[in-house]
Formats: C-alpha cells, structure tokens, sequence
C-alpha cells in the first residue's frame, strides 16, 4: 500500500468540493497530477494544492492507495464521494457527503462527519468514529433509491432522517439517532445500540429489513402493531459478527437479550420490523 | 464577423445532391457562399473529417412548464450531472432535464444548430419564449399545443373549418408557434374528468366528437392555411400494447387530405416508437413496427421520427396527461400532473430504462426497426423525443446503432431476450450511410419543417456547418465506437457563421433566433373570430384577453416564416 497524505492549510468559511479526494481518482497519476487535480471552492475552480500540502506515494491501482487527510476539514465535501477500492482516513472531522455514493474500500473518519455521510452507498465501509449528521446513508432529495450496499458503522449519535429510503445494506450505531431513522426504509438493516429517536421507521414498507433498537426507543409510532417477543438466532449471528469484524463491542452485551418484536409501518401497508431489546 | 472556409472535408449535403465529396465550404455574413477570398478567410483544415450541415433536431422538449416541472420534481437528476463554468459558458446542470443553457451548448457540441421545442401549451407560452432566450447558440421554434383546446373542440363540434383555419393562424401568432402540436387529441380533454378516449373513434366528453374528427379537421385546416410543418402529431393510445392499429388508423384518417402546394406529406406521426407496440398486454408485447412501416412504404403522406429508448434514467414528460397517471400507476414512481386550463394538460414522471426489462428491451428494438424499415430516409427521423426515451446527449448512440449492426447485435446481446424473439432487429442487416445520417438528422427535418435555409449547404443557406472527427472513407461500422466519439463532441460546429465549438469546447455563445409562423385571415373573418374569443375568455379564463398575446419583446432575436397563403370560402 501507498500512502499519499493531504494537510488541510486552512479551514475556511465556503466548503470546498473535493471528490477528487479518493483512492479512485487519485492512483496512477503523478503527484503533480494529483497535486494539479481540480477542487471547486463555490464557483471558482482551485487545485488541490491550493487547499493541502499534498505529500507521499500515489499507486498505479486504487486497491493499494491509502489517502490520509491529517487534519481536521469539516468544510471538504465529498471526500471519498464514489470510491470503490482503496483506504481514505480523515484525522478530524470531515464535511458533508463524504463516502457519499461510495461502491468499495475503507473510509475511515476519526472525528464527525456532516450531512449525508455514506449517502446512497453502494458497497464498502464506512467509519464514523465520532457522530454525524442528518441523512447519513440517506437517499439524495428527490431519490427513492437510498443505501444499497456497504456498512457504516457510527461511534456516536446521528442525526434525523438517517438511512431514508434504505434498500440493503447496514448502518450501526453506537450512540443515539435523531427522528426518522429508516424513513421510507425498504430493506437492509439498523442497529441502535443507543436511544432510537422518534417516527423510527416512517413509512418503511420493510421487504426482508430491520431496525434494531438496544437503548430503548423515544416513541414508537401508533402504526406499529405488536407482534412476539423473541430471541432470533439470527441476532446473536449478527452481533457476534458486530463485535469480531467491526469492533463493535457493546453488541455482546444483547446476545441472549429477548427482542420485541413490532411490525409496521401500517400507515403504507409495510412489512418492515422494529426489535426492541428488553431493558 | 471574419468569413470562414472550411476546406477539404468529406462533405454530405443530401439536399444538395452532394454525398461524401471531397470539397470546400465558403461562408460570409451567416449564409454559405459561392467563394470568399481565402487570404482574408479564416480557414479551417476539414481533411479527413465529416462537413455536414448543422443539426436540426424536429422533436425535443427544452422549454416551458413541463420541463421546469420536472426539473422541480428530479433534484437526484441535476445531482448525478453538474456542468461547472468555463471561460465562455454558465455552470448548470445536464442529464434528462437540464437547464436551459447546458441545453443550448450540448446540443451545439454535438453539431446541432436547431432544435424545436415540441409542446407548448399556448397559455405558458411566455414561460416557453423567456427559456427559449435563455437557450443559447442555436435556433429555436416552439409547437403550440391545438388537439385538446376548447377552441378547436368547439369549431370541430360546430364543423366550422374556416373558423378554425382563423383560430390556428390566431393562435400561433399570438403565441408565436411554429406548427400545430396535437397530443392525445381528446384524451387530454376527457382526462380533466379522470378518464381518457379509448381509440380514434372515442367519444370527447361535453363535445361529442371523435379524435379521428379532431385531426381530420386540424389537418385539412392545417394544409389549406398552408402552414410550412404539417401537424405534428402525437396519437391516441400511446404506450399500450396493440397500439400500432391506432396509428396506422390515424394515418389514414387522414390521408384524403390534400397537402399544400410543394409537399407530399400531410401528418408527422411524432415518436412513433412508442405508438407501434402490438400484443394483447405487456406479458403478450411484440413489435408492431413492421406493421407500421408497411403502411409507411405505401403511403408518402405520412412521416415519422423515432423515439428512440436509451437504456438510462430518465424523466418522461408529455402533454399526454392520462397515460402519464398510468406510467405512474405501472411503475409507482413519483408523478406530477399539470392541467393547462381550457387548453391542454401535461404529466411527469422519472423512468429507468432498462435492458433486463422485456418490455423496454422490446421498445428499443422498435424504435431502431422502424428506422431501419422504413425505405425512404426523408420520411423518417432520429430523435430520442428528449427526454422520454432518453436525453438527447446520447444521439451519437443511436447513429452508432442505426450506422452498425455489429453495435446493435452488442447491445442486443446485453438485453433481454425478448428483443430477438419478439423483434425483427436481430435480422435486419441495413447499416445507415453517412448521407443517410445527414438526411435523418438534418436534410430531412429541415425540408419536412419548412426551414429553406437549414439542412443543406447550398449557395443562400444559414452558414450552419457541424465538422466531425471521422474519416468516412477509412471508417467501417464494426468501429461504431468512433462514431460515437466524434458526433458526441463536434471537431467544429459553425453557427451562422460564427465557430460557436472548437475541438468539442463551446467558444462562443451567440443568442439564437426563435422561428414563428404568420398565416394570413381574411380581416373581417378575424375580427368575428376575436369577439367570440373575448366573449369565451371573460367566461372561463384565469388571464384577460389582453394580457393572453406574448409580445415581441419576449422574441428578441424572431424571425417570422410566412404561410402559403391560405385557402378560404
């Protein structure tokens, strides 16, 4: 692997586009290629350069390319935006869209992300080590096709309308969600180890997915009828895996834990499930 | 403005009779030349590449409500494509609903110089105009919108003709139009009660007449006002399985017409694609086109253009309300329906294309059957009917595909297999010539829209002139690949005189002219015309008859086409 490492100069008040920053754009050019690569910041277009002092090793393919942005860039959006093979390490907290549409590799943020983290995402993993915000994994505006693919796994708290319109795929998260987590969800799979916030599930018509919630949840929704309460193999599959793969410790503690199981939403005829693990 | 020769290309000017001729183009003042001096020239090396004349494309949707509804409705469209500035263009957005200036330069990146706007409902006229000024580069004309107008409807229930011949001229000159646009005759109307007309002899609510009524009447009006485009006409039953019986029957509704001096057509069937499915349902669909383009072969009344399907995300858009709610229904996607007052509706909803689909894999095999089965290529035309089959960037596809049967046969076999058994494509061993190309994209659409100066490169004409990157005499279809490449991004494209691309990079962004038609009315026959409007409009429309006309200011750059001369009682 080669390791190419970008150092925000400055954080500056109008976000910079940089969906140049990915592992697939970025192998087998030179470095004063990928030093002259174009970035806009609102409609003047800039370079690379002009933004980071950009050092380091560029690989002939994006599988052997590790980018590190060493450095906060909260105002650097779209970084890692469709990657698909490769590692992005952001050491701070990074800006909207980052991993948006993303089809492969490791994308990795030490700090928080901003809103519509792992939008659309196809395939690959996502590692949010602090929160995000509103609409991570989320459908673009108008779309009806959100997440298909891939795994975000998110250490703190995120905000509404996470995984709307979500189809596969997983998102994990550690700390708490904001309303409308799984909104118009139709398939795929939320973990909430924290509190889940309030409308969870909206409109999810379901076909084969779950929101599983172990902090308890805010307000279930009137249109989510009660079902069983159980202990599916398939759960304690699932968290073992959270926890040898992902690091995710805290799902050992809900191994033999019952689930409630709800289903709904009713309001659209869905079939999607709510487990609620029992305090 | 320095004169310009473009010199020693391959040139195909099917009008005038000049197929692949090595030759030089001269041009001056915005028209084409017989000579200019070359040493005050600027002169542009066209050796081993294709001159044709610019592109005239005869169906698009650019301008109006319907594609601002859906370029409101489609935020996840304008994301997936973004066109930042350059030195000579605006930012924007592209893909199946772009904006109004990446429309003008993508269309002159591919070589097309004009383009018609094909509905446009005559009360957001304004709407049409003010984007069609904002569409640079190329020339423009809009189609205003008849077969569902209260208006019409009443003169063809009263089977008053010349009341009606007077109300088209009316028509398109307060709203500046080009031609006569009918979408759906009847059906639009009966949908602002929730239903639609069941065939061309179907019943139009509250006026008891037939569609077969409505477009006999626009058309034999049409023809005695002796209007430059016959009508432009999108048929009843669209998309259903078992259409193609529709349309053959609305060709010979009205093939008695008799067309106006100079011409041999009487109706422009529009994206005929989708109007020759045959089958019970969509689980019995097969192709319809060879059904079609038979009556087409025996009949040089009727004209066509494609439709073609490409396989993407797209946003379908048509005036054609009805089946738009049953798109909607089909696909569960997300729909707007738009009724235009007392004259026509509209609907939008986002469609995917795709190969693995029997149905769309059967809908592109008909669109290229009918291109490749109807003999005579001045009756049929390549379009996309931007943006329902797909956006009109991908039309260097569609010459790749009508130009080799080897990229049909790829394609083919990336599809579903419905597409060999229930097409004929598969057998169809004709490859389109680069003079055919020419004819289908621009000699044709030209002549069969009235424009004299457009589509050819004869002394007179519009200095309109598209180079290609390709050398025809070198050029074999297996590399369809390469005619994709060089008509995507045009070497040159020339409009009125001016390079507006260079190496695919627009360099200049002239405004445009927008077309319109004047058909002369008898005064006093105009006069009793205007009291009855007024008369209707203070009942039942939301503006005054006054505000209704689109004043020439909107038009800053038009150019007026006047009518034959009618033919009046």
């Amino acid at each position: 692997m080669k390791k190419l490492i970008l150092v925000p100069k400055e954080v500056t008040a109008i976000p910079v586009e940089a969906e140049v920053i990915s592992p697939t754009v970025i192998a087998g050019r030179t470095l004063d290629e990928v030093q002259r690569l174009n970035v806009y910041q609102g409609k003047v277009k800039l370079t690379l350069a002009d933004h980071f002092d950009v050092t380091g090793e560029v690989a002939e393919t994006p599988a052997e390319q590790i980018i590190v942005v060493d450095g906060d860039a909260p105002h650097v959006k779209y970084m890692g935006a469709a990657m698909d093979a490769g590692r992005l390490v952001v050491k701070g907290d990074a800006g909207m869209h980052t991993g948006s549409q993303m089809a492969g590799g490791e994308l990795t943020v030490e700090g928080s992300a901003a809103d519509w983290a792992g939008a659309e995402m196809k395939g690959g993993v996502l590692r949010i080590d602090g929160d995000a915000r509103h609409l991570l994994g989320a459908a673009y505006r108008g779309s009806s096709e959100g997440m298909t693919g891939g795994c975000i796994v998110v250490g703190g708290g995120v905000g509404s309308e996470a995984a709307s319109f979500m189809r596969r795929g997983m998102i994990v998260v550690k700390g708490d969600t904001a309303p409308f987590t799984g909104v118009h969800m139709n398939g795929g799979e939320i973990l909430v180890f924290g509190r889940a916030g309030k409308r969870l599930g909206a409109q999810a018509k379901g076909n084969g997915g779950f929101m599983a919630c172990f902090g308890g949840v805010e307000e279930l929704l009137p249109t989510y009828m009660y079902d069983t309460t159980y202990s599916p193999t398939f759960m304690r599959l699932y968290l073992r895996q959270l926890a040898e793969t992902l690091n995710v410790e805290e799902a050992l503690r809900y191994l033999d834990k019952p689930l409630k199981r709800y289903r709904g939403d009713l309001a659209v005829g869905g079939n999607a499930e709510i487990l609620i693990a029992e305090p | 403005m320095k004169d310009i020769i473009v010199k020693g290309g391959y040139v195909y000017d099917p009008l005038s009779g000049v197929d692949g001729e090595r030759m030089d183009i001269h041009l001056s003042a915005g028209k084409v030349v017989e000579e200019v001096p070359e040493r005050d020239a600027k002169v542009i090396d066209a050796k081993g590449k294709t001159v044709m004349p610019g592109g005239v494309d005869i169906h698009s949707h650019i301008a109006g409500s319907k594609i601002n509804l859906g370029r409101l409705l489609r935020p996840e469209d304008h994301r997936k494509d973004p066109v930042p500035r350059s030195k000579h263009t605006r930012g924007g957005v592209g893909y199946s609903c772009p904006s109004t200036f990446v429309t003008g330069y993508r269309y002159a990146q591919m070589g097309y110089t004009s383009v018609m706007e094909a509905a446009m409902p005559p009360i957001g006229a304004r709407h049409v105009h003010e984007e069609l000024n904002d569409t640079p580069i190329i020339d423009k004309a809009a189609f205003t919108l008849f077969g569902n107008n209260y208006f019409t409807l009443k003169y063809v229930r009263e089977g008053d003709k010349e009341k009606l011949k007077a109300f088209m001229a009316w028509l398109l000159k307060v709203t500046k139009g080009y031609a006569v646009k009918i979408v759906n005759p009847g059906g639009v109307e009966n949908w602002k009660w929730g239903r639609n007309v069941d065939g061309l002899d179907g019943n139009v609510e509250g006026f008891d007449v037939t569609p077969r009524q409505v477009v006999t009447m626009l058309a034999e009006a049409n023809e005695e006002l002796g209007l430059p485009h016959t009508i432009h006409l999108h048929c009843n039953n669209l998309g259903i399985p078992g259409n193609w019986e529709t349309t053959v029957d609305t060709m010979d509704a009205v093939a008695g017409v008799k067309p106006t001096k100079g011409r041999k057509n009487t109706v422009h069937v529009v994206h005929c694609q989708f109007n020759a499915l045959d089958g019970d349902s969509w689980m019995t669909l097969k192709s319809g086109a060879s059904k079609v383009a038979k009556y087409v072969n025996a009949h040089p009344h009727v004209t066509l253009d494609m439709g073609q399907v490409i396989f993407t995300d797209t946003t379908t858009m048509t005036g054609d309300g009805p089946w738009q709610f049953r798109l909607h229904g089909l696909t569960g996607n997300k729909w707007v329906n738009s009724d235009v007052e007392m004259e026509a509706g509209a609907g939008v909803v986002p469609y995917t294309f795709k190969k693995n689909n029997p149905a769309n894999a059967i809908q592109w095999g008909i669109g290229l059957e009918i291109a490749l089965m109807v003999k005579d290529p001045w009756r049929v035309y390549m379009t996309t009917d931007h943006p329902n089959g797909g956006p009109f960037i991908y039309y260097p596809k569609v010459l790749a595909w009508l130009m080799s049967r080897k990229a049909r046969t790829d394609t083919m076999l990336e599809s579903n297999k419905a597409v060999m058994k229930k097409t004929s494509l598969a057998g169809n061993y004709r490859e389109y010539t680069f003079n055919e190309v020419a004819i289908v994209t621009r000699a044709a659409t030209a002549k069969v829209l009235g424009f004299k100066d457009k589509g050819h490169l004869g002394v007179g004409a519009d200095a309109d002139v598209s180079v290609y990157d390709v050398d025809p005499s070198k050029w074999r279809p297996s590399q369809y690949a390469e005619i994709e490449r060089a008509f995507r991004l045009a070497s040159y494209t020339i409009k009125g005189g001016e390079v507006v691309v260079k190496d695919g990079e627009v360099t200049s962004t002239p405004l445009g002219s927008t077309y319109w038609v004047k058909a002369e009315t008898p005064p006093e026959l105009e006069q009793e015309l205007v009291k009855e409007l007024e008369a209707d409009f203070k009942k039942y429309y939301t503006v005054s008859f006054r505000n209704y006309p689109v004043e020439d200011a909107y038009l800053p750059t038009q150019r007026v086409v006047k009518a034959q001369g009618g033919v009046w009682k």
